[in-house]
């Protein structure tokens, strides 16, 4: 049992609440090539909270895209991934993939972090969410059409009928990240999982994007499980911050309380390193001795 | 309720494991042939008796009679020990070709790939010309304009050769210069010759190489046609592709005959397809070109 | 009768009335700014801006539509291929990204002294001053015999610097040199940059998209926007008091401000 610093009691199950829309316990992931076995998750444990967000923080090689992965077991046979994922009270590991395919979209949506890759180039974006649509829902074409036009001017889209008819290479980057989030919310998921959904965009994109992704959470009150890098989203933006460190969940607790009062010395690290003015040039405090053979960026061999 | 984290201190950053990648079994396998085949060339013709001894008497014999290991040919001359001396001008049709036209033709690719456009439209525009030709047509025609002769073989081999290898290095360098790093060679001040030789060949170097070796498997089968239609050694001359062409009259007295020089031919150039492969996936490995 | 303030030193990099188009598009559009000796010059600019555009004209990578960069008073568009490679010597670029940055194929040693090679330095002495250069930027000279995809992209920046540095150069250009970073390493680098501006004289135009990043490490700061100059100011006046809308928007995008006032 991994021991981390925890800031209060982790909402829902232990505080006798609601059952949480996901609860993930001891969770796991291990891929295995080449007979050799590399442990990307070690025994992580969060819960999400209705209508709340809760930011997986980290760096690269933190082990955090693959928890979300894991969550909605993206890896199939290549990974081996053990303990719990409850929705709602119900497990999802061990689940077969035509049932994981029904919740996939459905009730557990994904926004990924590079939407040109998510998007079919040779389709027009308005056919792709209708398609969506049509997977989870029962609907005529018609009625999906009309739906995912109604969604693109939900992710404020000024002229959506134009880009329900333009092909992804016609839109700017911000503007098919809102196609790819109106695909995401298409069925009204109860969580939303969204893995480093700006990384690739300009920073006032940024904020846009992530306005209207807390804009949607207020409306339909669905959880969203966030993954970033950048401390100031998950402080602007987080309501529940986990910090994960080389694939250990090491802090978690209230946005406010893990990031202004930072328990763990790499939380502490990892705020103390960021540029912030007051701080003379030169002294930006790095968190261990600098010595050629120990570097932060630890990439995982995947 | 707060928990005091495990805070151990940052462990050492495990080195980030130099692949090891070994060659595969087949191409290994592929490569013992090669050395054998390559034995058997230099050092065969010091061990077996004349290639050329032969009495009609004992024309075409079966394998095993008297000695002959693979019996003798039409005009009782031992096929065994024709083949072990074919084996050197072989080999050698298949080597020289591919080493002058991997040299060359890397020459070409590279200044193409490099150059200003007007080098790059004219090198591969005049290796087009020659692409235009079926390969074999093209080497028949050299070699029948040159005359007989291994040597004039050779040279009409290599000159089908340029293009393609020329190809190989002229796309891997085009894709290299688009790369960050060739950027930052320019920035360096470096002067092209410098770029080319020490950024650019390194990386050329691999495919061009792997391509190569598949082409020594081409040049032989190349060569011992040219020699089946007369246009490379002549007669009584030792050479597989003679002896295909020699044995091909007694098909159906004693087919075998014709079959065990062509055997010959296929086994040194399946050999080198075969390792040219895995060499393509063990050098690609070791450089590592993220 | 003369006057009796003292002309400002020459700078070491003018660049006047900058510009480029691709096309249609223009990239860069009347750009000017001066670069002292030994100063941080941060050019700021989200994608489009036409930042990285600009910093290749300024390393003669790239042909300027219009406008003069005026290298120590040398106009590079007077100068011919030979005497531009020689002025490389004291130009130099780090580049974004490091994994891509160096060649795969060769040894940490082998690219760090193929810039060295350029410029005429002996062989003997480039053995010394590749291991003198990799001990600076905080690495070994067992890093030398490593190749690129055995380090890290902290480690490999910190070669990229080293290799900047190969030449002692007067100016070098980062161009987005700490965006592929973890923010840990990247505290890592802008020190060693700072160090380096310290220790070395030597002058940094660092292109960013990172306001934050902009404000700790520059003196001086030009704002881009949609290929243009909007603002130029120092450091602090732009992030406490910008003048441009432009300006205050970008401030105002970076996530995280209730950090800042918590040290």
């Amino acid at each position: 049992m991994t021991a981390t610093e925890m800031h209060d009691r982790p909402p829902g199950v232990l505080a006798g609440g609601p059952i949480p829309p996901l609860a993930v316990e001891g969770l796991s992931t291990a891929f295995v090539r080449r007979g050799e076995r590399t442990e990307i998750v070690k025994d992580v444990s969060f819960t999400l909270e209705r209508g709340k967000t809760l930011m997986l923080l980290g760096e690269s090689g933190s082990g955090k895209s693959v928890t979300a992965r894991s969550v909605l077991q993206l890896y199939g046979r290549t990974a081996d991934i053990t303990g719990s994922v409850r929705m709602n009270g119900n497990e999802l590991i061990g689940l077969r993939e035509s049932e994981m395919r029904t919740i996939r979209g459905g009730v557990i949506a994904m926004v990924p972090q590079d939407p040109t890759g998510a998007l079919d180039p040779l389709r027009k974006v308005g056919s792709q969410i209708a398609e969506v649509i049509r997977v989870h829902q029962k609907m005529p074409k018609q009625g999906a059409m009309r739906r995912a036009e109604e969604l693109l001017a939900q992710v404020g889209i000024t002229d959506p009928r134009r880009v329900a008819a333009s092909f992804p290479h016609e839109l700017s980057g911000g503007m098919r990240q809102r196609a790819v989030i109106a695909i995401a919310v298409s069925c009204d998921p109860q969580v939303l999982i969204a893995d480093e959904p700006t990384t690739a965009l300009d920073v006032t994109v940024q904020q846009q994007i992530l306005e209207l992704i807390a804009t949607l959470r207020e409306e339909t009150g669905t959880a969203v499980l966030m993954v970033t890098h950048d401390v100031g989203v998950a402080a602007d933006y987080g309501d529940h911050v986990a910090v994960m460190y080389r694939g250990r969940l090491i802090e978690q607790g209230r946005a406010k309380a893990v990031l202004e009062d930072p328990q763990h010395p790499y939380t502490r690290g990892l705020l103390a390193a960021q540029p912030r003015p007051g701080i003379a040039r030169g002294t930006l405090p790095t968190m261990i001795a600098w010595s050629p053979d120990i570097d932060e960026s630890q990439a995982v061999a995947s | 309720m707060t928990v005091v984290a495990s805070a151990r201190s940052v462990p050492r950053e495990r080195r980030r494991r130099r692949s090891r990648r070994r060659l595969p079994l087949s191409a290994r396998i592929s490569a013992a042939v090669v050395v054998v085949v390559a034995v058997v060339a230099l050092a065969g013709p010091l061990v077996v008796g004349d290639p050329n001894a032969g009495e009609t008497a004992d024309r075409l014999l079966g394998a095993g009679t008297d000695g002959h290991l693979l019996g003798t040919d039409g005009q009782g001359r031992d096929v065994f020990t024709r083949l072990v001396v074919g084996a050197r001008l072989s080999l050698l049709a298949g080597l020289v070709p591919v080493l002058f036209a991997g040299s060359l033709g890397t020459a070409l690719g590279v200044a193409a790939g490099l150059g200003k456009p007007w080098v790059h439209r004219l090198i591969m525009r005049t290796l087009d010309v020659f692409y235009a030709f079926p390969a074999v047509l093209l080497a028949i025609a050299i070699a029948a304009a040159l005359g007989s002769g291994i040597s004039n073989a050779i040279i009409a081999l290599a000159v089908i050769l340029v293009p393609p290898v020329a190809r190989v290095a002229e796309t891997e360098t085009r894709r290299l210069v688009e790369l960050d790093y060739m950027e930052a060679a320019r920035a360096s001040g470096a002067t092209g010759l410098a770029v080319a030789l020490r950024q650019v060949l390194p990386n050329v170097a691999p495919p061009v190489v792997v391509y190569c070796t598949a082409l020594i498997g081409l040049s032989i089968v190349y060569a011992a046609g040219l020699s089946f239609l007369g246009l490379g050694v002549s007669p009584p001359t030792a050479e597989w592709g003679l002896m295909v062409s020699d044995h091909t009259q007694y098909i159906y007295t004693k087919p075998i005959l014709a079959v065990i020089p062509a055997v010959a031919i296929l086994i040194p150039s399946i050999a080198f397809n075969v390792l040219g492969d895995g060499l393509r996936d063990y050098l690609d490995v070791r450089g590592g070109d993220r | 009768m003369r006057e009796t303030t003292a002309a400002a030193p020459a700078p070491l990099l003018r660049v006047r009335g900058l510009a480029k188009t691709f096309g249609t598009f223009r990239a860069v559009d009347d750009v000017s700014f001066d670069v002292a000796h030994g100063e941080i010059l941060g050019i700021v600019g989200e994608s489009g801006s036409g930042k990285s555009t600009t910093g290749k004209m300024c390393l003669g990578l790239m042909k300027p539509d219009a406008g003069t960069v005026e290298f120590d008073g040398i106009d590079l568009a007077t100068q011919s291929r030979p005497q531009m490679r020689r002025l490389r010597a004291r130009l130099q670029v780090v580049p974004q990204n490091p994994q891509t940055s160096l060649n795969p194929r060769l040894t940490i040693a082998g690219s760090m002294e193929f810039n060295m090679r350029a410029h005429d330095i002996e062989s003997r002495r480039r053995k010394r001053l590749t291991v003198e250069l990799l001990e600076r930027v905080g690495l070994t000279a067992a890093h030398a015999r490593r190749y690129p995809h055995e380090m890290s992209g902290g480690q490999l920046q910190r070669v990229a610097i080293a290799r900047a540095l190969a030449t002692s150069p007067d100016l070098v250009v980062c161009d987005e040199a700490v965006s592929a970073l973890d923010k840990s390493v990247q505290a890592q680098v802008l020190n060693l940059i700072a160090d380096l501006q310290r220790d070395l004289g030597v002058a940094f135009v660092f292109i960013s998209h990172d306001l934050a990043v902009i404000e700790h490490i520059c003196d001086n700061v030009v704002v881009m926007y949609h290929g243009q100059l909007v603002e130029h100011g120092s450091a602090e006046q732009i992030w406490s008091a910008p003048a441009h809308a432009y300006t205050a928007s970008l401030l105002s995008a970076i996530p995280g401000k209730s950090l800042f006032k918590t040290a």
